[in-house]
């Protein structure tokens, strides 16, 4: 159970900055061609895995330590 | 661990860098091809929501089969696309349901706003018509008796005596009348019309001649210019122009020389600020298409008096603005009340004959006279340039007429109850730098039908060159 743990908290840590600075990126990308982004991309679906992901890298930070 | 969340990592990365290639490929269109849909219960991104919301109810689902879709009780209704490049062709493709309603069609504005160049999407009547029905390429040919054996044959040697509707397809044939002869005469016509119409003449061994008295009313531009153009198989020959900027009236002359047989088109260029009061013509055929618009009233501080006119239209919209317009007309036998203001009064005859020569009564003008043929202003003058062939409307009298012809139709597919069919457009000549394309779906009655219209998906695919290394050389370096 530890090691599930474990792996799930660190997966989700490698995961979070780069899923969130690809958020921005994309958010200005979205900006700069006009709204082309958003038909690929769902950014309020992107915005609830990013908090999920936040507040589970939280709980699992202070159930792994 | 280490080692996984290393590749573990790698591969989150150029997860990220493929979707921006992605999007990267599909924002340049380095393919040539983009494809963009959107189903009515999406948020909006390069599909535009359907207005007006009037017209268009609010989206719905169907509980059993998952079906989401929007209702449509009127028409036009309007969609945009936001592209980011400028393409050459777009595929429009729409699915959707309809019970009840005889023709769909799917606009795309261009050239000038508010002019929609409409492609077919479904006609009820051809899909489910009885008669004998031949197809070629594009083509539809549809027959009360079976005339013809091939589509190819109809239209290399069509049967001008005969009763044709077109649908989206434009016969080729050069008008000519037989035994025509040029007349001595002067032709003077003293009924005040406003604004633009669209006449039709036509000459033989003699020149063009027209004078038109006219006065601009300054009710709305102080300045603007009188203008006349003269066409020949839609060749513009002449344009003349006069400034008109006092109220007094004037007389410009058109006269051309030299020229061949055959129809002429005279188009007066004018605002409804602009009112021409007698034309004088050495020609004694002449015709104006689809509108005239008689002024001879007090609302424009001419004398009223009643006119006749002549047409072979077989339905007519009145309208008049001003209360001195209000009347009783007589339209070949029936009468017709004008009792309301600034609103179309439609007049569709009970009993009539496709094309058949009508005569018209209005006892005050001030009336704004529209139809699907051509007026005159005296028995003699008239004449039908289109031989007696009409567009392909819903309204028609289907069983008067004996072939049906179709170009660019292709019936709509049907999958699990939804219909799909798909309209392909040019873009050359769309406004602007073909960036954002309005559309417009038309469905004439749907107001007046029961069911009305569901529309489920919009799919645009468009096409332009693909970016190739060659595309690029010749773009930097040429």
């Amino acid at each position: 159970m530890k090691i599930l743990l474990n792996s799930t908290y660190y997966i989700l840590r490698t995961t979070f900055p780069i899923a969130l600075i690809a958020y921005f990126l994309l958010l200005i990308l979205n900006i700069l061609t006009e709204d082309f982004v958003a038909y690929y991309i769902n950014f309020t679906a992107w915005l609830w895995v990013l908090i999920i992901m936040g507040v589970l890298i939280l709980w699992l930070g202070r159930k792994t330590k | 661990m280490g080692e996984f969340i290393k590749y573990y990592k790698f591969f989150i990365i150029a997860v990220i860098i493929g979707l921006f290639l992605f999007i990267f490929y599909g924002y340049f269109a380095i393919s040539g091809h983009l494809s963009i849909t959107y189903n009515v219960c999406d948020k909006p991104t390069l599909i535009s929501l359907l207005t007006p919301s009037g017209r268009v109810l609010d989206a719905e689902k169907n509980q059993k089969t998952g079906d989401c879709y929007q209702r449509l009780t009127g028409e036009p209704i309007y969609f945009s696309a936001s592209v980011p490049r400028s393409f050459n062709e777009a595929e429009v493709t729409l699915t959707y349901k309809n019970p009840e309603q005889n023709i769909i069609e799917l606009g795309l504005e261009k050239t000038i706003a508010e002019n929609y160049e409409l492609q077919p999407m479904e006609n009820k009547f051809i899909d489910d018509s009885l008669w004998d029905k031949l197809t070629s390429d594009n083509y539809i040919l549809l027959q009360k008796n079976n005339n013809y054996k091939s589509v190819e044959d109809f239209t290399s040697n069509i049967p001008l005596n005969a009763k044709i509707a077109t649908y989206h397809y434009s016969p080729e044939y050069n008008f000519k009348i037989d035994n025509y002869q040029p007349s001595n005469s002067i032709l003077e016509i003293n009924k005040a019309l406003r604004g633009k119409h669209v006449f039709y003449t036509y000459l033989k061994n003699e020149d063009l001649d027209f004078a038109f008295a006219y006065q601009d009313l300054n009710w709305s531009f102080p300045q603007e210019n009188f203008i006349v153009r003269v066409y020949k198989d839609e060749t513009e020959l002449t344009t003349v122009f006069e400034p008109s900027t006092d109220t007094n009236e004037h007389e410009k002359r058109v006269q051309l020389t030299g020229l061949g047989g055959g129809l002429y088109k005279i188009v007066l260029d004018i605002s409804d600020d602009i009112i021409i009061k007698k034309i004088t013509t050495k020609q004694h055929l002449l015709v104006a298409k689809d509108k005239l618009f008689l002024v001879d009233n007090e609302a424009y501080g001419l004398e009223t008096k009643p006119s006749t006119v002549y047409s072979n239209s077989d339905e007519f919209l009145f309208k008049t603005d001003h209360e001195s317009g209000l009347q009783d007309v007589n339209i070949a036998g029936e009468d017709l009340s004008v009792n309301k203001l600034g609103g179309y009064i439609l007049h569709r005859l009970e009993e009539y004959n496709v094309g058949s020569f009508k005569e018209i009564s209005i006892p005050k003008n001030d009336l704004l006279i529209q139809g699907y043929g051509y007026f005159s202003f005296n028995k003699e003058d008239f004449f039908d340039p289109d031989y007696g062939i009409d567009v392909f409307r819903s309204e028609m009298d289907i069983e008067q007429y004996d072939y049906i012809i179709a170009d660019n139709y292709i019936s709509p597919d049907t999958q699990a109850g939804w219909k799909t069919a798909t309209a392909k457009y040019n873009l050359d000549g769309v406004l602007g730098d073909r960036k954002n394309l309005n559309f417009a779906i038309s469905a004439p009655g749907l107001a007046d039908t029961k069911d009305d219209i569901l529309i489920k998906d919009i799919n645009i695919t468009l096409k332009r060159d693909p970016i190739t290394f060659k595309y690029l050389w010749n773009k930097i370096f040429k």
